[in-house]
C-alpha cells in the first residue's frame, strides 16, 4: 500500500502480511514511514493506493473507531491519554468500549461494573494499581506509557500496534518494560512493533521488516535482519 | 428611476456599509488570528470610538482630528487592556477569555452611559463631506462615496503593512507559531499587544466614521458585534481577505435585501453563515485548525 | 455538612422555606432555579463534552416558544405543553447537532452562534406565529390534567419548577455517570484516542448535544408560564453568552455549580441594579477580577476548600 503527501511518497507500495500470532517488528530510521504505516492501518490517515485487510476482511477507508471496533487496538507515539481522569477511569473507557452495554444513558449498571473488574484487571497487570486514583495527566512519563498499554490490551484486541512503547524512558524503565510486555504478549495476541531500540526490537520480535525512505528493504527473522548489508548501510545513513 | 442609476447608487451603498463593517470585523479576525480568541468586547470598543470622536469634534470642532483622535486614544487603551487584563490569562483555557470579554463590553458600555448619558449623539461633517453629488443623473451623499473610497484604503494599507513590511510579516508569523517567533527571539507579548491596540484602534475608527450616518447610540455595539461575527464566520477566522469579501457579502445582502426581501433579509445572512459553514466548516477563506 | 446530605438538605431547603418568604423572593426563587437549569444543560456540552456552545440561548427560546404556542392555541395542560416544549427542542436540535457537530473549536460555536440568531430572525420575522417584537404575551397556566390546579398559583409554579429542576438534576447526573457520559468525558479530554479506542465521537457529540437541549428546552418550556411571554430576545446571542458566564462562574463539568453560577449571576445583578444604576459596570467588574483569581468557578472552589479543611 502507499502513502504521499504532494510528491512526496511517505509510504510507497509497502506489502507486507502479518500471520496470527506473531509479533512483527517494523524498524526503520527517522522518516521512514513506521507511523505513517501504523496511521494508514488504524485508519487515521487514507490511503493513496493499496488496502489493508485484517482477518480477510478489508478494514481501510474505514475510520479509527470503526478499525477499533473489528480488534485493532493501538497506541500512540506520543502518548494519548484523557488526562484529567484517573488512570482506573482511562483503562475503564477502553474496557468499556467495546461492552455491549456502552451505550447506556443513565447510570452505571452493569457496564461500569464489567469494566471497572477489567480496568482493575489489567492495572494489576503492569503495575499500576497503586496510582488508580491519580489523574493520568500528573503520572511520570514512564508511567503514562505503560497505562496506554493497558488502554489498549484492556480493549482485548487481536491485533496490537505499539507505537514506540519504551520513548524516552530510562534504561531501567525500558528494562522493566521489556520485561512487562514479553509476559504480556506471550498469549498468541498478533503484534506490530514500531521502535527505535534494538534492544526491544531482538528481545520480542519473532520477525522484522525494515523500512527505509517508504519502502521495504529486508524482511525476516531477527537473525537474518541483523547480518543485512542492506539494513547495515540505512542505519548508517549511507543509501541517501 | 432608472435601474442602472439604481444598481449604481445601490452597490455604493453596500460599499459604503461593507467599509464600516470591515473596520470592525478586521480588528476581530486580526485579533483571533494572533490570540486564539473571541473579543466579545470589540463592539464596545466600536461604540467607544463613535462617542469619543463625538467629544473630539465637540471640543475640536474638527472632523479630520475626530477621526484621527478616536482610534489613537482606543488604541491606546486597548494597549493598556492586554497588558493588564489578557496577559495573566493566555495559559488559561478560552472561557476565561469569554467571561473578561464579556464583563470588559458590560463595564465599556457602562461607562459609555455614565459619562455620556443616554441620548443619541450626532456630529457635524465639514462642508467637502457634507453635500451630495450627481450620480448619474441622481443625488448622491459625498460622505457614503468617502466612506467606501476610505475603506478601500484603509484595506490596501493594512495588507501592504502585513504583506510589505518586517512588522507585518512578524504578525503573520505569530499567528502561524508563536512559539516559534518567540523562539526566534522575538517578544510576542508586544506583538500580541500591537495587534489588540490596532484591532480597537480601527473598531473605533468604524465607530467614528459609523456616527454620521446613524448617530453614536447605547446599543451600537451590540448591533454591530454581531455582524462582525458573522463577516468573520463567512470570510474564515483570522482571515484578511475573508474579512474583506464577508464585509462586501454582508454590506450587499443587507442593502440589496432590506430593499427586495426586508422580512427576509435577516434571515438570509443567518442562512448564508450556515451554508457556509456546513461546507466550509473553516470558512470561505479560513484555515483548518 | 457532609457533601452526601448537602444536596437533600438543600432540596428540603426549597421545599420548607418558601411559603414563609415574600412573594417577590418566591418570584425570585423561581426564575433563578429556571436559569439554574438552563445553566446545567449548557454544562453538558461546555463541562462534560468540551463543546462551547455559543448559541445555547437557541433552546431556551424553542422551549418557551413552542410551550406558550400550545398553551395559547390548544386546550392541553400545563404538565403536558412543557413535556412538548422541551420533546420539540430536542427534535429540532438533532438536524441541527447534526450540522454543528460537522465541526470542533471555534467553527463549533460559530455554527451554534448561527442558528440561534437564525431562530431569533424567525421569531422576529414571522409575526403571525411568533407575535414578532412583541412576543407572545398572556400564556395561561392551563389546569390538569385529573384536575389539578396546584401549579396555578405562584407558590403552586414554583414547586413545578423545584420538581422538574430537582428531577432533571438526577436525570442529569445519571447521564453523566453512565457509560455514555464516561465516553463524553474521554471525547472532551482526547478526541483522538477517544476514537482510536472505538468511539465514534461525533455520534456521542449528537447525542449529547440533543439531551442538552431536551433539559435546556424545559427551562425554557418552564419560563412561558412562568412570565407569561416569550419574546425574541430568548433566542439572542445576549443570553447565550450570560448562560456561558453562568457555567464559568459556577464551575464547569460539576452540574451544581452552573446553578449556583446562574444565582449568583441573577442575583448579583439584581442586587447591584438595586443599590445603584451602574450595576452593569460593576458586575462587569467582578467578572474580570473572577477570572483572573478564582480560575476553578464557585463550586471548584468550594469544592477545594472542603476538601483541603
Amino acid at each position: 500500500m502507499s502513502r504521499h503527501f504532494g510528491a512526496i511518497a511517505a509510504v510507497d507500495q509497502v506489502s507486507l502480511a502479518v500471520e496470527r500470532g506473531e509479533i512483527r517488528a517494523i524498524i526503520g530510521p527517522n522518516g521512514a514511514g513506521k507511523s505513517t504505516l501504523f496511521n494508514l492501518i488504524a485508519g487515521e490517515l487514507p490511503a493513496t493506493g493499496g488496502v489493508v485487510r485484517f482477518k480477510g476482511a478489508p478494514v481501510s477507508g474505514l475510520p479509527p473507531h470503526e478499525v477499533a471496533a473489528r480488534g485493532i487496538s493501538r497506541t500512540f507515539q506520543l502518548t494519548a491519554l484523557f488526562p484529567r481522569l484517573s488512570a482506573r477511569e482511562n483503562v475503564r473507557l477502553a474496557a468499556q468500549a467495546r461492552d455491549a452495554g456502552r451505550w447506556r444513558l443513565l447510570g452505571a449498571g452493569a457496564t461500569a461494573a464489567s469494566s471497572r473488574r477489567h480496568a482493575e484487571h489489567w492495572l494489576e497487570r503492569l503495575h499500576l494499581l497503586q496510582l488508580a486514583g491519580v489523574p493520568a495527566g500528573l503520572l511520570s512519563h514512564g508511567d503514562q506509557r505503560l497505562l496506554e498499554i493497558a488502554m489498549a490490551l484492556a480493549q482485548d484486541p487481536e491485533l496490537l500496534l505499539l507505537d514506540e512503547p519504551t520513548q524516552g524512558l530510562s534504561l531501567e524503565e525500558t528494562a522493566r518494560t521489556i520485561a512487562l510486555l514479553r509476559e504480556l504478549l506471550g498469549g498468541g495476541l498478533t503484534v506490530l512493533l514500531v521502535e527505535h531500540d534494538m534492544e526491544v526490537v531482538f528481545s520480542l520480535a519473532h520477525r522484522i521488516t525494515v523500512l527505509h525512505q517508504g519502502r521495504v528493504i529486508a524482511d525476516g527473522a531477527p537473525a537474518a535482519v541483523r547480518s543485512d548489508a542492506a539494513v547495515q548501510t540505512a542505519y548508517l545513513g549511507g543509501l541517501d | 428611476m432608472e435601474l442602472t442609476a439604481f444598481l449604481v447608487t445601490q452597490s455604493l451603498n453596500a460599499a459604503a456599509l461593507a467599509a464600516l463593517l470591515f473596520f470592525i470585523s478586521i480588528g476581530l479576525t486580526l485579533i483571533f488570528g494572533i490570540m486564539r480568541i473571541v473579543n466579545f468586547a470589540h463592539g464596545a470598543l466600536y461604540m467607544l470610538g463613535a462617542y469619543t470622536g463625538f467629544s473630539l469634534a465637540l471640543l475640536t470642532g474638527s472632523y479630520w482630528l475626530a477621526l484621527v483622535g478616536a482610534p489613537v486614544i482606543v488604541g491606546a487603551l486597548g494597549f493598556v487592556i492586554e497588558a493588564v487584563v489578557m496577559r495573566p490569562l493566555y495559559r488559561r483555557e478560552h472561557g476565561a477569555f469569554l467571561l473578561v470579554t464579556f464583563g470588559l463590553a458590560l463595564v465599556i458600555g457602562e461607562a459609555i452611559r455614565l459619562g455620556w448619558g443616554p441620548e443619541p449623539r450626532r456630529f457635524a461633517l465639514p462642508p467637502a463631506l457634507a453635500g451630495s453629488i450627481t450620480i448619474l443623473g441622481d443625488p448622491f451623499p459625498t460622505y457614503r462615496l468617502f466612506l467606501a473610497v476610505f475603506g478601500a484604503v484603509v484595506a490596501l494599507a493594512l495588507w501592504q503593512f502585513l504583506e510589505r513590511t518586517r512588522l507585518g510579516l512578524l504578525v503573520r508569523a505569530t499567528a502561524q507559531n508563536a512559539e516559534m517567533v518567540h523562539a526566534l527571539g522575538t517578544d510576542v507579548h508586544r506583538v500580541r499587544a500591537g495587534v489588540f491596540a490596532l484591532g480597537c484602534a480601527l473598531a473605533a475608527l468604524g465607530g467614528v466614521m459609523a456616527v454620521p450616518l446613524v448617530t453614536a447610540y447605547l446599543g451600537l455595539g451590540v448591533g454591530v458585534v454581531v455582524d462582525a461575527f458573522v463577516i468573520v464566520i463567512i470570510g474564515g477566522m483570522g482571515s484578511f481577505v475573508g474579512s474583506i469579501v464577508g464585509s462586501v457579502i454582508l454590506g450587499v445582502v443587507q442593502t440589496f435585501g432590506n430593499y427586495y426581501l426586508p422580512d427576509l433579509a435577516l434571515a438570509a445572512v443567518y442562512l448564508a453563515m450556515i451554508a457556509v459553514l456546513v461546507f466550509r466548516p473553516a470558512g470561505l477563506f479560513g484555515q483548518r485548525e | 455538612m457532609s457533601a452526601r446530605l448537602a444536596g437533600p438538605a438543600i432540596v428540603a431547603a426549597l421545599v420548607v422555606v418558601p411559603p414563609a418568604l415574600p412573594v417577590f423572593l418566591v418570584t425570585t426563587l423561581t426564575e433563578v432555579l429556571i436559569l439554574g437549569l438552563f445553566a446545567m444543560s449548557l454544562d453538558l456540552l461546555v463541562g462534560y463534552t468540551g463543546l462551547d456552545s455559543f448559541g445555547h440561548a437557541a433552546v431556551y427560546g424553542l422551549g418557551a416558544y413552542t410551550t406558550a404556542l400550545v398553551l395559547l392555541h390548544t386546550p392541553l395542560p400545563l404538565p403536558v405543553a412543557l413535556a412538548i416544549g422541551a420533546a420539540v427542542t430536542a427534535l429540532i436540535a438533532l438536524p441541527i447537532a447534526w450540522l454543528c457537530t460537522r465541526t470542533t473549536g471555534v467553527s463549533f460555536a460559530m455554527l451554534t452562534l448561527a442558528f440561534a440568531q437564525l431562530l431569533y430572525a424567525i421569531a422576529y420575522k414571522w409575526q403571525s406565529v411568533t407575535g414578532g417584537s412583541d412576543g407572545l404575551a398572556g400564556v395561561p397556566r392551563t389546569p390538569g390534567p385529573l384536575g389539578m390546579t396546584w401549579f396555578t398559583s405562584r407558590l403552586g409554579y414554583y414547586y413545578m419548577v423545584v420538581a422538574c429542576v430537582v428531577g432533571a438534576f438526577l436525570l442529569c447526573r445519571a447521564f453523566v455517570r453512565s457509560p455514555v457520559g464516561t465516553a463524553l468525558l474521554g471525547i472532551r479530554d482526547n478526541e483522538r484516542k477517544a476514537s482510536a479506542l472505538g468511539y465514534n465521537p461525533r455520534v456521542y457529540k449528537i447525542v449529547v448535544f440533543v439531551v442538552a437541549a431536551l433539559v435546556g428546552g424545559l427551562a425554557g418550556a418552564l419560563y412561558a408560564p412562568f412570565a407569561g411571554f416569550a419574546s425574541p430576545d430568548l433566542f439572542f446571542w445576549l443570553l447565550s453568552g450570560q448562560v456561558l458566564v453562568m457555567v464559568i462562574i459556577g464551575g464547569a463539568g460539576t452540574l451544581a455549580g452552573p446553578i449556583v453560577g446562574a444565582a449568583f449571576f441573577y442575583l448579583l445583578e439584581h442586587y447591584l441594579s438595586g443599590i445603584t444604576d451602574s450595576w452593569a459596570l460593576v458586575l462587569g467588574l467582578i467578572f474580570i477580577v473572577f477570572v483572573l483569581f478564582v480560575p476553578e468557578g464557585i463550586w471548584g472552589a468550594v469544592r477545594r476548600g472542603a476538601s483541603v479543611s
